[in-house]
């Protein structure tokens, strides 16, 4: 075989790949789209009162806390005021340094309490359990540090309801988020978990815990994110969800029925994916079982989380997610066409392997393709420009096609000009953005190639939901358990 | 420098064409978001001027009583063919939240305005959201012409129109609509136990009790154990009675435990105790709650045993019952808790002790 023949099939390999990847998302855009027909049709019968009535189950709200003393007593108070029935919080503190548990003690009067705790999955040891003197539906588990599965896990021990729900420490949620993700549940008695779309918090004010205005971001680099996040829940999962093949649900808000998650194993604090892992090992062991499940996810904006607005933690935050990435799916791999795997070991696994998990190899070496074989002279700059134009033009239209979904469903930015922000950041982010995120998640699967150690790292926090007006400390250093998928 | 080979041509003129076509169609995208941005923007406004009009309008029409009796006499501004449904949703809502004769006036006024006959053009050849809304309409408007058409919808495969269409033949008659109803609820594997349970509710007691009564003590296990958790919505006389026969017959460990769950009368007591025995563990444990419910003195030996079970659940629910008996002081409880030998038992004990006193 030739040097030309080799740059010949390399380009076809490379450009073919584009297509691919891309017109995958197209059609699960068009899977989002009438999956959000449906919804939307629904929600004109729910948004009439008196559907649900007492049969809404308790549920346990799970609060990992490591070093989240800037936000947890407003996160915890936010939870307080939520509309739901019966719920219990239940915070867990992963050996904090910064007072994060005395702030508790203090603020909700805590005291201990003698529970006989029953240690389901093994996690670090619980030194101990406080309860609320003023909130009786408030708990606070004080461990050894172990990390968010860790946390999580530990919390699920102790959850007395039958549903339990992992909550980030600095996620926001809508005051209905927990009947949103519940209504699965009561649709569908083999529903085992849902997730709902995060979003992101920049830009919005936020008082006592809660989105009281919506706005977009200054910072360029969150509305990058905000185009980024409409793409991935929009479609990338609300896509996947009616073909019962959604392999993620944030670490950030999601509702799992907890004995399944239980015999399951829990939590496996051996990855970075925990979140990912979970839900990938949950189809994995219920296919193997035969047993009907559904895993779901609601499409409305139920939690705001806050993004990073500068490029050290971004990168951090998508190297970790990389990894994660790697690690749920090299852990369940026998999922992937399994006989038993139906459409998410058929169709779902593997394309999440070839264009998520592999992708970032392929759009690294494609641009650097491209660009050496320019640079050599192997091929024209008409050759050059035009490939680099094909990627760029199908990105930009992947990106337009998350912001239509938007606007038919939930057009949450108010006004015009936010809408022409957003058009903007879809054409912005194009331009080196993308493909800045593709060398991080490279890096990503490089070092899980080369098994360096998993650790979280720290998160560049504003922490401006605990000030009155909404507007923070734009860089208060916390180093939370959060930043999930 | 090589030649650009004459095969990656095709590549070139590939790409070229990929990129004119994902460039207009992204052109195409960012024009319809427009639209769809400026037709919402109107929406709105519409939407808003229809509130700022008619709530109050309504507000006051389900809240003040005529003095004269007299409903003929109200006067409603014409409703535009293009607020119609803004009209329905306000008007439906209203009515979900208002009884007696709020409704009917809020009737008068939606005939007054020609919607009763508007609804079935919407019924007939809406969409899927405005069939609904339709339906809900109808039923509210307590439209017996159109029961023959909404109990055709009510077999309808699709789970919310035929929701929607038992809300609204209730509405119409209940008593009738029960008797439809009841048996597909034991069919209908897509009819969410919490919308049954509304719906039942929304009957009301009177048309619901005797049917469900029947329907249960006629059904298989499976059709029974599905039935039994819809009893607390008819009268406690007849719930009784139903747990009491299902108990004393049932073989079937599902039935058990779900009658369990619904039952409070001291006719089951000596039943209960028998299956504080019982080998399945969420058996022990829904009859340790009963206990703590209807339990005499006696009992208390019993859930004393269950302190001790194998399963946290039963120990968990045997002591919230010791502690929750009315007749037992904190003295007796802790003289209890002082006998316990077992770790795991006084462990539950101090908890459910504390989740007291806090």
């Amino acid at each position: 075989m030739t040097t030309q023949d080799l740059i010949f099939a390399a380009q076809w390999v490379f450009l073919g790949y584009f297509l691919l990847l891309n017109a995958g998302y197209i059609g699960l855009n068009l899977v989002s789209l009438f999956g959000m027909r449906e919804y939307f049709q629904g929600r004109r019968i729910e948004s009439l009162p008196k559907v649900y009535s007492e049969h809404e189950m308790p549920i346990s709200i799970i609060v990992p806390a490591y070093n989240e003393a800037a936000t947890i007593v407003t996160s915890v108070r936010a939870l307080l005021q939520l509309r739901y029935p019966e719920y219990e919080i239940l915070v867990v503190n992963d050996g904090s340094r910064d007072g994060t548990l005395q702030k508790l003690i203090e603020e909700f009067a805590l005291v201990p309490f003698p529970e006989a705790y029953r240690q389901r999955i093994a996690t670090q040891p619980v030194k101990t359990i406080y309860r609320s003197a003023i909130h009786p539906n408030i708990r606070v588990l004080d461990k050894d540090n172990g990390g968010k599965a860790d946390s999580l896990n530990a919390g699920i021990n102790a959850a007395r309801y039958p549903l339990f729900c992992g909550v980030d420490a600095d996620s926001v949620l809508q005051p209905d988020s927990l009947y949103r993700v519940l209504q699965p549940f009561l649709d569908d008695p083999d529903t085992v978990a849902c997730g709902g779309t995060i979003r992101i918090a920049n830009g919005c004010r936020v008082r006592d815990g809660f989105i009281e205005k919506i706005g977009l971001p200054d910072s360029t680099l969150a509305l990058l994110q905000i185009m980024e996040y409409l793409r991935a829940f929009l479609f990338g999962r609300l896509g996947w969800s009616p073909l019962n093949a959604l392999m993620i649900i944030s670490g950030a808000f999601g509702l799992f029925r907890k004995e399944v998650v239980v015999a399951c194993g829990g939590y496996r604090t051996d990855t970075l994916g925990e979140d990912m892992e979970l839900v990938v090992r949950l189809h994995r062991m219920l296919r193997k079982q035969r047993r009907r499940y559904r895993i779901t996810f609601v499409p409305d904006p139920i939690c705001w989380t806050e993004a990073p607005e500068d490029l050290r933690t971004l990168g951090r935050q998508r190297i970790r997610w990389q990894r994660g990435l790697a690690e749920s799916l090299t852990l369940n791999q026998s999922l992937m066409f399994n006989p038993r795997g139906g459409t998410v070991g058929w169709l779902a696994f593997p394309f999440i392997f070839l264009f998520e998990f592999l992708g970032p190899l392929l759009e690294v070496g494609g641009y650097l393709f491209v660009g050496i074989a320019y640079w050599n002279g192997w091929i024209s700059p008409d050759a050059f420009l035009a490939f680099l134009l094909c990627a760029i033009c199908l990105g930009m239209l992947l990106s337009t096609s998350a912001l239509m979904l938007e606007e038919i469903s939930f057009h949450v930015y108010p006004g015009f000009r936010n809408t022409m922000l957003l058009f903007g950041a879809a054409i912005l982010e194009n331009f080196g953005y993308r493909q800045l995120n593709s060398v991080w998640r490279l890096i990503g699967l490089l070092q899980w190639l080369v098994g360096s150690k998993s650790h979280w790292g720290e998160m560049n926090r504003g922490a401006r939901w605990s000030s009155e007006d909404g507007v923070g400390d734009p860089a208060t250093p916390t180093a939370g358990h959060s930043g999930s998928h | 420098m090589l030649d650009f080979v004459a095969g990656s041509d095709r590549a070139i003129v590939f790409a070229i064409y990929s990129s004119l076509i994902a460039g207009s169609m992204t052109v195409l995208l960012f024009l319809w978001v427009v639209i769809l941005r400026s037709r919402l923007l109107v929406r709105q406004r519409r939407h808003k001027a229809f509130l700022d009009k008619w709530r109050p309008l309504l507000t006051q029409v389900a809240l003040t009583e005529d003095q004269t009796g007299d409903d003929q006499d109200l006067v409603v501004p014409e409703l535009p063919k293009s607020s119609l449904m803004y009209f329905l949703n306000e008007w439906n809502v209203l009515h979900d939240v208002l009884r007696g004769s709020a409704g009917l006036r809020l009737n008068t006024v939606a005939r007054q305005l020609g919607v009763d006959t508007a609804v079935w053009k919407l019924l007939n050849h809406g969409r899927l959201s405005d069939k609904l809304i339709a339906i809900a309409t109808l039923g509210h408007l307590v439209e017996s012409s159109a029961w023959d058409r909404i109990e055709e919808l009510l077999h309808s495969h699709h789970t919310l129109i035929s929701l929607m269409a038992a809300k609204a033949l209730i509405n119409i008659d209940a008593d009738r609509a029960v008797l439809l109803i009841l048996p597909m609820v034991t069919r209908r594997e897509d009819w969410a136990a919490a919308r049954v349970s509304s719906l039942l509710r929304e009957a009301g007691p009177a048309a619901t009790s005797r049917p469900l009564q029947q329907a249960i003590l006629d059904g298989t296990p499976e059709e029974a154990a599905k039935l039994i958790g819809f009893l607390p919505t008819v009268h406690r006389s007849i719930a009784a009675k139903v747990v009491h026969e299902v108990l004393q017959r049932t073989v079937d460990d599902r039935v058990t435990s779900v009658c369990l769950r619904v039952a409070d009368s001291p006719l089951e007591l000596p039943q209960v105790r028998h299956l504080v025995n019982h080998p399945r563990w969420h058996i022990r444990m829904r009859a340790a709650s009963v206990l703590g419910r209807i339990g005499y003195r006696q009992d208390k030996r019993l859930l004393e045993r269950l302190l001790c079970d194998p399963e946290w659940w039963v120990r968990y629910r045997a002591a919230q019952a010791l502690t929750g008996l009315p007749f037992i002081e904190q003295k007796e409880l802790d003289r209890i808790r002082q006998r316990l030998d077992d770790r795991y038992a006084r462990d539950m004990m101090d908890q459910v002790m504390a989740e007291r006193a806090a």
